[in-house]
């Protein structure tokens, strides 16, 4: 216990070097984004003379940020909820039941995980123009609900293993059918699996950054990340607008993470660790 | 005693592999087969056999942009999971703070990346950014190096965006700790082990198999590696930061050239598998743990 005291000093020193270099950055853009362009172009470190809230108003004006933050709920709901719902139902019968294709699937599944985004990006480009869905939500959102599988089909196989499965017995000898078994005895038994899944691909997908750039054009699906592709061209010349953009496009990353952070934290160890 | 199991095996298993086979399982075979033609975005494939391979590395820029990807895997793979290896030992010392220290580090994690890479592009800037100020504290003459736009810089620039924030890995070995006995570390204390004794001779052998995976997915992540070079260099200058999936973005989408793109996302595909079965060997061991990656 003693020599645990010793080590302290140098142990804060680095935690505080690792606060720094993980909140400077983004407080630096936090308050120039109040600063005027003149204050910005003049010093980098000093304070906004009296916080302006023009570079909110730019922001908002020249983008309609609104639009890119409903679209990316819309995408990112939806994903989530079909990813849910069909690994839940796949990963249900290849965690209980044996079946010939069972180590294909797996071994299937284990694979994609490995796989680079942008190896299979220009056939996606290419069907999704053929079947008119380039640069629309359900494009996105059939993308996203399929990069979410990996990682969720182990989470969700793991989270099986430990339900008994003499619960399940019990409701089949209470006359209840396959579908009603899962769906009413199962499926509630799983949930924190589902919220693991669901947290995991609210955080990948949310930042989904390539296939939100390739697959959109416009602002009818453009989603949170990609505007700020779009404010980065649009504001080369005003940046002090470009602040105030980023502070809006990470705040409700930050709050979110901040509120769930327990719930975050949980998620990423049993995501890495099963997937 | 179930009723038609094997149907209701196959409907549970469809529509999960319907959609696998769309994203994943077409597109592959798709581009395998048209890594062999002559494809653009105006022209059928024809078959051309080994041509766009002959032709992709035969090109500079492409073997450049392999290079680059290789040596941001090396880095990654020991230096950022160092880093987030260091924080975990220390951490789960417990010193006073280290929850705090644990959610404030995960943050830079947590926000899109395309907005990390436009925090840096904003730091990094010679006429407003940080570095300005900070070249004149240190009392450097001389204009500021625009060290994103300046090839001598941008690969080290770029780098550094991303390096040391290594809080997924933190998580991950913090976790691993936690579910370790604690008569382990009771007995170590009545022993007389020192913290760094007990980091080097318990602590690190417990993590073998986490360190394991978090080497591969930080190998996954930087074959794979995009948002963050296309938002501050795309690239360049020159080819200073060119990396695989650039160069595959920019044969598609610039070029228009699909089977050049596709035999691309092939060597993508085989050195991720082949980096990923390396690490593999590396970290065998008879008991590890079995986990979906090692």
């Amino acid at each position: 216990m003693k020599s645990k005291k010793k080590r302290t000093p140098f142990i804060h020193f680095l935690m505080l070097v690792t606060v720094f270099i993980s909140l400077a950055p983004i407080t630096w853009v936090f308050i120039s984004s109040f600063k005027t362009y003149s204050e910005i172009n003049s010093s980098a470190l000093s304070l906004p003379a009296s916080p302006s809230f023009k570079n909110y108003a730019a922001a908002f004006k020249y983008a309609p940020i609104l639009k890119y933050f409903l679209n990316s709920a819309v995408i990112v709901g939806i994903s989530i909820f079909i990813t849910a719902a069909i690994v839940s139902m796949c990963a249900y019968v290849t965690s209980r039941f044996r079946f010939k294709l069972k180590p294909v699937i797996i071994a299937l599944i284990a694979a994609s995980l490995l796989l680079p985004a942008q190896s299979v990006s220009q056939p996606l480009f290419s069907i999704f123009t053929a079947l008119n869905i380039f640069d629309t939500k359900i494009g996105l959102i059939l993308v996203y609900s399929a990069m979410g599988i990996p990682m969720s089909f182990f989470v969700m196989f793991s989270y099986y293993m430990t339900i008994p499965a003499e619960i399940e017995e019990a409701a089949y000898i209470d006359g209840a059918g396959f579908f009603r078994t899962f769906a009413t005895v199962v499926l509630p038994l799983a949930k924190p699996g589902l919220a693991t899944t669901a947290i995991l691909q609210f955080i990948n997908i949310w930042n989904e950054f390539y296939f939100a750039l390739i697959l959109t054009s416009g602002d009818r699906a453009r989603t949170v990340p990609i505007a700020l592709n779009y404010y980065m061209s649009t504001f080369a010349n005003n940046y002090s607008a470009l602040f105030a953009a980023v502070i809006l496009t990470v705040a409700p990353t930050i709050l979110f993470f901040i509120t769930m952070q327990k719930q975050v934290i949980d998620s990423l160890t049993s995501g890495a660790v099963k997937g | 005693m179930i009723r038609r199991k094997g149907v209701w095996i196959t409907l549970f298993i469809l529509p999960c592999m319907v959609l696998f086979a769309f994203v994943y399982a077409a597109p592959i075979v798709t581009v395998a087969a048209t890594s062999l033609t002559r494809y653009t975005a105006f022209e059928k494939p024809a078959f051309t056999g080994f041509a766009n391979f002959k032709t992709i590395f035969g090109d500079k820029d492409f073997l450049i942009s392999v290079k680059n990807t290789v040596v941001w895997v090396l880095l990654q793979t020991t230096l950022h999971v160092s880093v987030g290896l260091v924080m975990a030992l220390m951490l789960h010392r417990k010193p006073k703070g280290w929850k705090f220290t644990r959610t404030v580090y995960l943050i830079p994690n947590i926000i899109p990346t395309a907005a990390t890479g436009i925090m840096f592009t904003l730091l990094l800037n010679p006429t407003f950014g940080v570095i300005k100020d900070l070249f004149a504290f240190l009392g450097v003459s001389g204009p500021v190096p625009n060290l994103l736009g300046n090839s001598k810089y941008a690969f080290w620039a770029v780098t550094a965006t991303w390096i040391f924030y290594s809080a997924f890995n933190t998580v991950i070995f913090l976790a691993e700790l936690s579910a370790v006995n604690k008569d382990i570390y009771e007995a170590a204390a009545i022993d007389g082990a020192t913290p760094s004794q007990v980091d080097r001779h318990i602590n690190l052998p417990i993590l073998k198999n986490a360190v394991g995976t978090c080497v591969i997915l930080a190998s996954v992540a930087m074959v794979s590696q995009f948002d963050i070079i296309y938002m501050t260099t795309r690239g360049g200058p020159g080819t200073s930061t060119l990396n695989l999936p650039v160069y595959l973005y920019k044969a598609m989408l610039l070029e228009n050239n699909y089977g050049k793109a596709n035999a691309v996302g092939v060597v993508q595909i085989i050195l991720g598998v082949s980096l990923v079965l390396a690490i593999r060997r590396l970290f065998r061991s008879g008991d590890g743990r079995k986990t979906a990656l090692n």
